[in-house]
């Protein structure tokens, strides 16, 4: 590759990776005058009516319809995607794929990298993190605490609701916290409740109030409407947390407002959502693009730009430049490098980028916590059939939960889970509906026989989601390896992961708290783990299936001391000033919440201290 | 029982009885054409055009739809040059999926350059028959209204026939 060029243009902010992070980010900095330059890696993702729905066809045509489908890499910019992942043979790593996994397990969570980021293709859920999922260490003698309390947080996670259009209702979505009037104040949601399902108010009939015994206590079982980023009917009763003003107006198809303001039950989520009804990253940045033009300081998003190396200063410790390369879908020409300054630099390009990224530069990992306490939600599915139709596969992929264990005694020996009621019968089991199809036409049936056992067993079918915390640990790691590199001669990143004890306890659990709901509900059961599912594993002689929940977690965690982390709790990395790792990464632990909405709060936080800072080096006339 | 004169009438009486569906529901999808261009792409005129005329007996020979489907089984779905051809129209109008014919299929009668697992088009995945079978919605394809999947599909379905 050629010398880099360096650009005459300076910025005050670069931020790197065009996902929701970055992008709120941006939009936080371009309202306040900030003049920002966005790189990203991957395509420059069309969200224009008529480019929106050429995605949707590039999806159509995919014939495994996995999250990464409507948005597939670009050659030189390749993605983790489920389609990768294999059990592993001890002692041979899987190079297969994208990332070289090490195990002993697969980590089995995808993201996307083009503009819009993995949020172009997420479910949407969007829960807080509850009091004690901030303090396990003290709470539970367990895993770490933050640096902040769920107090700390609680403005911010106002402001990242809004950003992303949440509906819920606080009433009715039950969470084991003590004082509740404490943790919402008098808080309401921008949008109504996202309607329940059929499946869950079949289900709900069935089973509300059963109790089940965990860790010696009771708790009882509630099927209950989740809050969710994607479009409802607006509170009239929600207070903008800026403004102070009534009421919220929907955000949906981009330059057509009549259209996704509600979601409309394409039932397409998390793959694409066709009416833009679903929050993604894109939005944030639409909105960065339109503040930086309002100020006259128009936010640049340069695509196709993959950053490669950050450069400091090896006496102030300061980041002074930001190298990328550029490149073209085609040989000719070339790969080009480029170098940029800037007052700032924000690095968002996902856990494992963003470990990667600085893990290739040699830089901000004094504490050796870079790229370690990788996580997930290894999320284990039982599937049956319910006693009456209740036609799934229709409406947003989940709208309800059972919340009871997302907290409670048993944390000190097993972890907290959380339990989504899929809308979508055994897709993610079973590959259905196809796959029934396929296994029935397969077997010789055929004709009004066919047609009847489809309308009979699809209709029945309902499958619950197990997603279980998992703690921080140090061996759980992205490292690099010059041995392994992609197309532009990067390192591809090596994963190191194991599901701990602590986790397979409640898996264990899970079975036994499966069947009795189960009973209850007169769902017969067709759960089966067979060593051929990706992940599959035995736990005291048992078999286990479980699958990433695309939940990507913790390898750059914010703490006290950067003795044991990498950033303070304004996402500053300890090392290097004027460097900002934003995005799941900074999150120490995190319960069972699905992190997007904490890793917005925290967005929101980051981009506080990044005003602030450059406030301070050029005050603005009064 | 009656048979058309026209392949594409032919073609949506034999492709009824395999789903299950009638000739007017499965016209109503807009799929028959590109159905039967990637099978004579694929499988060829002549085996097709075999298939057509020999369904044509069954018809001639069946009085009801019983006799007719008791038919089909022995002489289509179990027959070696015909059963991985009909099963890959029933996939096809079920989830608008063209499946790879089985290598055993191809070792009798050659495999086509164009064959392989594909999805015959957006149109056709969304016009799949596993959704109207059990009134579920294709991803992605047809948005049901904001709310409806709080009650059941508006279309009534069959799903208490007794389970085959
Ligand atoms: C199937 C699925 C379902 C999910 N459902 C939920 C859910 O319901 N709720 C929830 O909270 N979360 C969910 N998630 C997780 C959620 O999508 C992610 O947490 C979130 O999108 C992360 O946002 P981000 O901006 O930090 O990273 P990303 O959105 O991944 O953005 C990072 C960006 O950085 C770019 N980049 C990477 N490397 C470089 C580089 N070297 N140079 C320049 N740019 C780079 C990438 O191309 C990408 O655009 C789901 C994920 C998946 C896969
Ligand atoms: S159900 Fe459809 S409209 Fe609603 S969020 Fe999902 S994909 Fe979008």
């Amino acid at each position: 590759m050629s010398d880099p060029i360096v650009l005459k243009e300076e910025y005050d902010v670069v931020i790197v990776g065009a996902g929701a992070s970055g992008s709120i980010v941006a939009h936080q900095l371009a309202k306040a005058g900030r003049k920002v330059l966005v790189l990203e890696a991957g395509r420059s993702t069309r969200d224009d009516e008529e480019g929106w729905a050429s995605n949707v066809d590039t999806f159509h045509r995919a014939v495994a319809k996995v999250p990464n489908s409507a948005f597939p890499a670009t050659q030189m910019a390749p993605q983790l995607d489920v389609l990768q992942f294999h059990n592993i043979t001890p002692g041979v790593p899987d190079s297969s794929g994208y990332a070289v996994q090490h195990g002993p397990l697969p980590f089995g969570s995808d993201n996307n990298r083009s503009k819009g980021g993995t949020t172009l293709h997420w479910t949407g859920i969007a829960l807080r993190m509850l009091p004690n999922d901030f303090r396990m260490q003290t709470q539970y003698g367990v895993g770490v605490d933050w640096p902040i309390s769920y107090d700390d947080m609680k403005p911010y996670y106002e402001l990242a609701e809004q950003e992303l259009g949440v509906s819920g209702c606080v009433e009715e979505y039950l969470i084991p916290v003590k004082d509740k009037k404490k943790y919402w104040g008098d808080y309401q949601y921008p949008m109504k409740k996202m309607p329940q399902s059929y499946v869950d108010l079949r289900l709900k009939d069935r089973v509300d109030g059963l109790k089940l015994e965990l860790g010696g206590d009771d708790y009882e079982v509630r099927v209950v409407p989740t809050p969710q980023a994607r479009n409802s009917d607006p509170n009239p009763d929600y207070k903008d947390p800026v403004t102070g003003k009534r009421g919220f107006t929907p955000i949906g198809t981009q330059g057509d407002p009549l259209r996704g303001e509600r979601c409309q039950g394409n039932s397409c989520c998390p793959a694409i959502c066709p009416s833009q009804a679903k929050y993604s990253g894109l939005r944030s940045l639409n909105r960065a693009i339109a503040a930086g033009a309002k100020h006259g300081k128009p936010v640049t998003v340069r695509c196709q730009s993959v950053v490669s190396k950050v450069i400091t200063d090896p006496v102030s410790g300061r980041v002074t430049e930001i190298e990328y390369i550029t490149y073209e879908q085609v040989s000719y020409p070339p790969p080009q490098t480029f170098r940029v300054k800037a007052n700032v630099f924000v690095i968002s390009a996902h856990s494992i980028e963003t470990a990667k990224l600085l893990l290739m530069s040699g830089i901000g990992n004094s504490s050796d916590q870079v790229g370690r306490n990788l996580m997930d939600h290894p999320t284990m599915l039982t599937w049956g059939l319910m006693p009456e139709p209740v036609y799934p596969f229709r409406g947003p992929a989940q709208t309800s939960a059972i919340t009871a264990f997302r907290d409670g005694a048993f944390r000190k020996d097993m972890c907290a889970f959380v339990l989504p009621i899929d809308n979508w019968g055994w897709i993610w089991s079973s590959f259905s509906p196809e796959a029934y199809v396929g296994g029935a036409v397969g077997g010789g049936s055929f004709g009004r026989k066919l047609r009847q056992s489809v309308a009979h067993d699809v209709s029945r079918q309902i499958a619950l989601q197990w997603e279980f915390e998992q703690l921080p640990d140090p061996g759980n790691r992205v490292t690099i390896d010059q041995k392994f590199l992609d197309p532009l001669g990067l390192p591809r990143p090596q994963i190191h992961y194991r599901v701990q004890d602590y986790t397979m306890r409640s898996m264990e659990q899970a079975m036994r708290l499966s069947a009795a709901i189960f009973k209850k509900a007169g769902i017969t059961d067709f759960t089966r783990y067979q060593p051929s599912d990706v992940v599959y594993t035995e736990y005291k002689g048992n078999p286990y299936t479980y699958r990433g929940c695309g939940h990507i977690v913790g390898t750059h965690r914010m703490g006290k001391t950067r003795v044991d982390s990498v950033t303070d709790s304004w996402l500053r990395s300890w090392d290097h000033q004027n460097l900002f790792l934003v995005g799941c990464g900074a999150m120490p632990t995190w319960g069972t919440s699905n992190p997007s909405l904490t890793m917005s709060a925290l967005a929101f936080r980051a981009a506080e201290a990044i005003n602030k800072d450059l406030d301070k080096q050029t005050p603005k006339p009064r | 029982m009656d048979y058309p004169i026209d392949t594409s009438g032919q073609f949506l009486a034999i492709s009824s009885v395999l789903t299950g569906f009638s000739a007017i529901e499965l016209q109503g999808t807009g799929s028959a054409d590109a159905i039967w261009a990637t099978a004579t792409t694929i499988v060829g005129a002549p085996i097709l055009g075999d298939l057509l005329t020999d369904c044509g007996e069954l018809f001639e020979k069946s009085k009801d739809i019983d006799a007719l489907e008791a038919a089909f089984a022995k002489r289509v779905i179990a027959d070696p040059r015909y059963g991985p051809v009909a099963k890959n129209f029933i996939g096809a109008w079920y989830t608008g999926v063209w499946a790879a014919l089985p290598s055993a299929w191809c070792d009798a009668y050659g495999a086509s350059g164009s064959d392989g697992t594909f999805v015959i088009s957006p149109t056709v995945y969304k016009s799949g028959l596993q959704w109207k079978a059990f009134g579920g919605t294709p991803r992605g394809g047809v948005p049901t209204g904001h709310g409806a999947w709080n009650r059941p599909p508006l279309t009534p379905i069959n799903t208490n026939a007794p389970k085959p």
